[in-house]
């Protein structure tokens, strides 16, 4: 008699026995629950802070929410789409990805693409809606990389990290002719994020850190920076100094969060926040909003919020049930990480000022869809992690 | 699932990202938690501005609520500086044209950081009609310029010479731009760079009184520096009047009096120097003995308060500082230091008859007896000690020998041998002392003059409260010896006899202010009480002088020290100071003509200056000389001095007079009428 294994059996096995329908293409049961409570959290409070920070700026107060709620929009629909995808059909895409990404970030240094606050960073579409491509690449860097490195997993000697640094180097070099060089310390932390994790001895994460370093060096000695950026950077080493000039958004940014003191001065009621006084506010110092409107009880909420994201990414980089699942959460944790803490120690004072978005609060359409593909990817692992 | 490499590694990036969150935790806790007071007072700074405005100062009447000082309205034409640079040019260059400035000081104004961004800055105070008519008619050509009517001071009672100063000018003092040292001791006391603030006089003194509450507002701005509202406004309150104990009317007598007395005096010769008296300055205090109040208080020469108001330009204020034009801005009355001369004989003649020094017994040539009453001295003019052929002289004034004189004859003439004759009697007495036993001990006995003049309030400044007070000089040994440090002379070092006969008539070393010489008169007269001058009787709501006033507090009366006065003593020496006015031969008899003998008793000084420089001319009059306890009155002590102005009875008595006149109910007295300098 043959045995014909029940129909069920050839579902997808999960924790629950078989998965129902789903439209999701993952059991709706198996989703990481405490990650995206914690996800829509923190996009509710972002929404809250950019209409705080931003419904002074031009004559309708809901001006950049609306956009925002657009792009949030458009964000949950990559998520879902990345979702119903099996992240390990990605790998499939590795190729793909970094022609895609090299493409974008050549092609914006050309006529298609326009230039605002002195880079040549966006493509334009009507309607007003602009689109960054350098935050699109961090997702499509990672989806690149991750192939590459799965594929030669435990021979991660010399040559391979060389080919893998020379891999990232193409993006990086594209976006530093816009240039943004928040975008490619980003991409420079996966980069080192996923090589850590990969394998890659520790003595050639310290070649590849002295090669960033002599990197850095000869980018600002031989002036491939503007002198703003390399103001902004040294900043953080002389603040007082410089309170007037480069340091302002620091001072200004500092005494804002400061100001909020314990419980802060109230939703919508920062003084500092309703009348401006933090340049940049709605983008990359949201974070101060938070500090000087709900106090140190909303910003470490925040802040623990944050975490938890950070914990269940990394718990899904452990849990996941292959290596290439694995090295995708390692990669977003990484640049999470960096991002996060570049982002939220510049507003406090503790890190240079650069221009990197804080992930799901900071106003920036392309930031938020870029945020949610990663998520989206990090949750289909961990919804897959036994199937 | 991921091999064990791969999960040790995944748990170091994890363990090094904790401890960067870490890191964030405590760096927010040390900004909003620990250190916040410092960071909030930051954005506050930044975001709130605060705007005075002053609240209208208080009024200046005099003791019967006349008006001194009071406010007025003027027009002052203001740039608001929130205006483009194009615009502000226009501004500025029409606003030059227009008003006759310097575009560059309109610039400069414009500059001035003292007042806030959101203040219109005033470029122009008491702007004529014209100009404001312009202004309205040609805004196109001054952005952001507007007028407004802003609140100065203003002061109805002026005098009848030169430019019509305003009455008690030293007195009440004027107001003006806060200056970095009063700043800086006032800032506590809420005082803004560009408040205005008493200088001198009363409206330094009440300064607190009159000041008022500014009002304050809060305004909010935002990072553009835009105004987005008020956040707190302190209303304003109006500054307290202020009652003076002065007497308008004497006040204004009292100036003109010394003004025509000096313009008088300067028609004389002086025999010495061989030219006309300059008549450099002088003052005329006014006390009521009975309680210290100061019924007027006169320097000359004077100057015009009223030029203060909208601030004096620098030019105008070095002429007022400028030693050639005798410093009028000096409060001769209470600043000035004179010698006071024969105005001092009471106080020499009180310590004589009340330390008696030994005389020769007239009835018995080789006994010696107590000085008193019954000392009389044959006047030869002059009088000489010391060893034959080392003899010094001493002489009276006018060399004139007085004949045989008693205490009584010796002051209504004046006779400064008499008193040089006391002053060699201390030493004589007690002063033989060979220079190492010589003692700086005030409470020797040679020293009792010195101590009877501090006792009256010499040599320690009144506590008027006016600024600049002088405290004088009572010479004695231990100031002789500061003078004379290293000087191998020892004579330098030891109270000779010539000291103690300078000391006697008021000359050399001494040096009193017009006040002090008013109130130790008054002393002298009340029975013995040294007040502490009082200006103000009361502080009164702003305004309220005009209605029923309406009293914050009472100045009291302040009694500061009594004077061991021996009244016996003293009934003594008051004829003679009666017979100065009183007797045919008083030397203040002619100034005083037609005033019935008994009603004033004085005291006429001419005191010599070293250095060249002419006689001071001073005369001390009591009105009445005694006040029964029973029937309390006003006992009004009139001192007069005027520098290098001659012969105290010639030009100091006759301004007296005047101001006596004026005591006595006459608001309109003729005028001074000076005499030939031939009387002392």
């Amino acid at each position: 008699m043959t045995l014909t294994p029940p129909r069920s059996l050839n579902r997808a096995r999960t924790r629950f026995g078989s998965a129902p329908p789903s439209r999701l293409g993952v059991d709706w049961r198996e989703l990481d629950w405490v990650m995206l409570a914690s996800v829509a959290a923190i996009t509710t409070l972002g929404m809250l802070m950019v209409y705080s920070t931003s419904r002074n700026l031009v004559d309708d107060p809901y001006y950049f929410v609306k956009r925002q709620g657009a792009a949030l929009v458009l964000g949950i629909a990559a998520f879902l789409l990345i979702l119903r995808i099996d992240y390990r059909k990605f790998r499939d895409f590795s190729l793909l990805a970094y022609i895609l990404v090299v493409a974008l970030l050549f092609g914006v240094l050309t006529p298609f693409g326009s230039s605002a606050k002195g880079a040549q960073a966006w493509y334009a579409f009507p309607g007003g809606f602009q689109f960054q491509p350098a935050e699109i690449a961090k997702f499509l860097l990672i989806v690149a990389l991750c192939g590459y490195v799965n594929e030669h997993r435990g021979d991660i000697d010399p040559w391979r990290v060389t080919v893998i640094v020379s891999l990232a180097i193409v993006p990086i070099g594209l976006v530093q002719l816009q240039p943004d060089l928040g975008t490619n310390m980003v991409l420079a932390a996966i980069l080192v994020g996923l090589l850590a994790v990969a394998g890659a001895k520790g003595r050639y994460l310290v070649v590849l850190l002295l090669l960033a370093a002599t990197g850095i060096y000869a980018v600002v000695s031989l002036g491939l920076l503007k002198q703003y950026q390399i103001d902004r950077l040294t900043t953080v080493f002389n603040p007082e100094e410089s309170a007037q000039g480069a340091g302002y958004n620091q001072s200004q940014s500092k005494a804002t969060i400061a100001a909020g003191g314990t419980f802060g001065a109230g939703l919508f009621d920062g003084p500092q926040t309703r009348l401006g006084y933090v340049p940049e506010q709605q983008t990359d110092f949201i974070f101060t909003a938070v500090g000087e409107e709900l106090g140190f009880a909303g910003a470490a909420t925040l802040l623990a919020l944050f975490g938890i994201v950070m914990w269940r990414t990394w718990r899904t980089a452990r849990l996941a049930r292959d290596y290439y699942g694995t090295l995708v959460c390692s990669a977003v944790f990484a640049m999470f990480a960096f991002q996060i803490f570049e982002n939220i120690g510049m507003t406090m004072g503790i890190m240079p000022v650069t221009g990197i978005p804080l992930p799901l609060m900071s106003y920036g359409g392309s930031s938020l869809i870029a945020t949610f593909c990663c998520l989206g990817l990090v949750t289909n692992v961990y919804a897959r992690r036994f199937s | 699932m991921t091999d064990a490499n791969s999960r040790v590694r995944l748990t170091v990036v994890g363990v090094v990202v904790f401890a960067l969150f870490g890191a964030l935790f405590a760096r927010l806790w040390f900004l909003q938690v620990g250190n916040s007071t410092s960071y909030a007072a930051q954005t506050e700074q930044s975001r709130i501005r605060t705007i005075r405005e002053p609240a209208i100062r208080g009024a200046i009447v005099d003791r019967n609520g006349q008006v001194m000082v009071q406010n007025t309205l003027t027009d002052t034409i203001t740039v608001d500086r929130n205006i483009t640079e194009e615009e502000r040019a226009i501004t500025v260059r029409n606003l030059a044209d227009l008003l006759g400035k310097d575009a560059k000081q309109i610039d400069t104004e414009l500059d001035n950081p003292g007042y806030s961004v959101y203040e219109p800055v005033p470029v122009a105070k008491d702007a004529t009609f014209e100009t404001l008519v312009y202004l309205r008619e040609h805004p196109e050509l001054f952005p952001g310029v507007s007028a407004d009517r802003r609140s100065v001071r203003e002061y109805p009672e002026r005098l009848t010479f030169d430019d019509r100063p305003p009455v008690g000018a030293h007195l009440v003092g004027y107001v003006g731009s806060i200056n970095k040292s009063e700043y800086k001791i006032q800032r506590r006391a809420g005082y803004s760079q560009i408040d205005l603030i008493g200088k001198d006089g009363i409206e330094q003194l009440f300064e607190s009184e009159l000041r008022g509450k500014p009002r304050e507002r809060k305004l909010e701005v935002d990072s553009r520096g835009r105004l987005v509202g008020q956040a707190e406004v302190v209303a304003p309150e109006a500054g307290h009047d202020v009652e003076l104990t002065i007497d308008l009317d004497v006040q204004r007598v009292a100036e003109e009096s010394l003004r025509q007395g000096m313009d008088q005096a300067r028609n004389y010769f002086d025999r010495l120097t061989g030219e006309r008296y300059k008549a450099t300055g002088g003052a005329v205090v006014v006390i009521d003995a009975q309680n210290g109040d100061v019924v007027a208080l006169a320097s000359a020469p004077t100057f015009n308060i009223a030029n203060f108001t909208n601030g004096i330009p620098i030019q105008d204020f070095n002429l007022l500082t400028d030693p050639a034009n005798n410093l009028p801005l000096i409060d001769r009355a209470v600043q000035g230091l004179y010698a006071p001369g024969s105005t001092f004989k009471p106080f020499s003649l009180y310590s004589a008859l009340r330390d008696k020094p030994q005389v020769p017994d007239p009835e018995n040539p080789d006994q010696m007896k107590d000085f008193d009453e019954s000392f009389t001295f044959y006047d030869r003019g002059f009088i000489e000690f010391g060893a034959s052929g080392q003899e010094q002289t001493f002489q009276n004034a006018g060399k004139q020998p007085n004949g045989i004189v008693d205490i009584t004859k010796a002051m209504t003439v004046s006779s400064d041998v008499f008193w040089y004759n006391i002053g060699l009697l201390y030493w004589r007495t007690w002063g033989r002392g060979e220079p190492a036993q010589s003692s700086t001990n005030l409470a020797d006995p040679q020293y009792g003059m010195q101590r009877t003049a501090r006792a009256f309030g010499f040599a320690r400044p009144t506590g008027i409260g006016l600024q600049g007070e002088a405290r004088g000089r009572i010479p004695d040994l231990t100031f002789k010896r500061e003078v004379n440090a290293g000087n191998p002379d020892g004579s330098s070092q030891v109270w000779l006899p010539g000291d103690g006969m300078n000391l006697a008539v008021g000359q050399g070393d001494v040096l009193v202010t017009p006040l002090q010489l008013a109130s130790a008169y008054g002393a002298l007269a009340n029975g013995g009480t040294i007040y502490t001058p009082r200006l103000a009787k009361r502080v009164l709501e702003g305004g309220s002088t005009l209605g029923e006033p309406r009293v914050v507090r009472e100045l009291p009366v302040q009694p500061a020290r009594e004077v061991a006065l021996d009244q016996s003593v003293v009934d003594k020496i008051f004829p003679g100071l009666e017979g100065v006015i009183c007797s045919t031969e008083g030397t203040a008899n002619a100034a005083f003509d037609g005033y019935e003998c008994g009603s004033v008793m004085g005291k006429t000084g001419t005191a010599e200056i070293s250095a060249g420089k002419q006689d001071t001319a001073l005369f001390v009059g009591v009105m009445p000389a005694r006040v029964d306890p029973e029937k309390p009155q006003p006992q009004y002590v009139v001192a007069v001095v005027v520098e290098q102005g001659g012969f105290g009875g010639s030009v100091a008595a006759p301004i007296a007079r005047r101001v006596f006149d004026a005591l006595r109910g006459d608001p309109n007295p003729p005028p001074v009428k000076t005499y030939r300098p031939n009387i002392d």
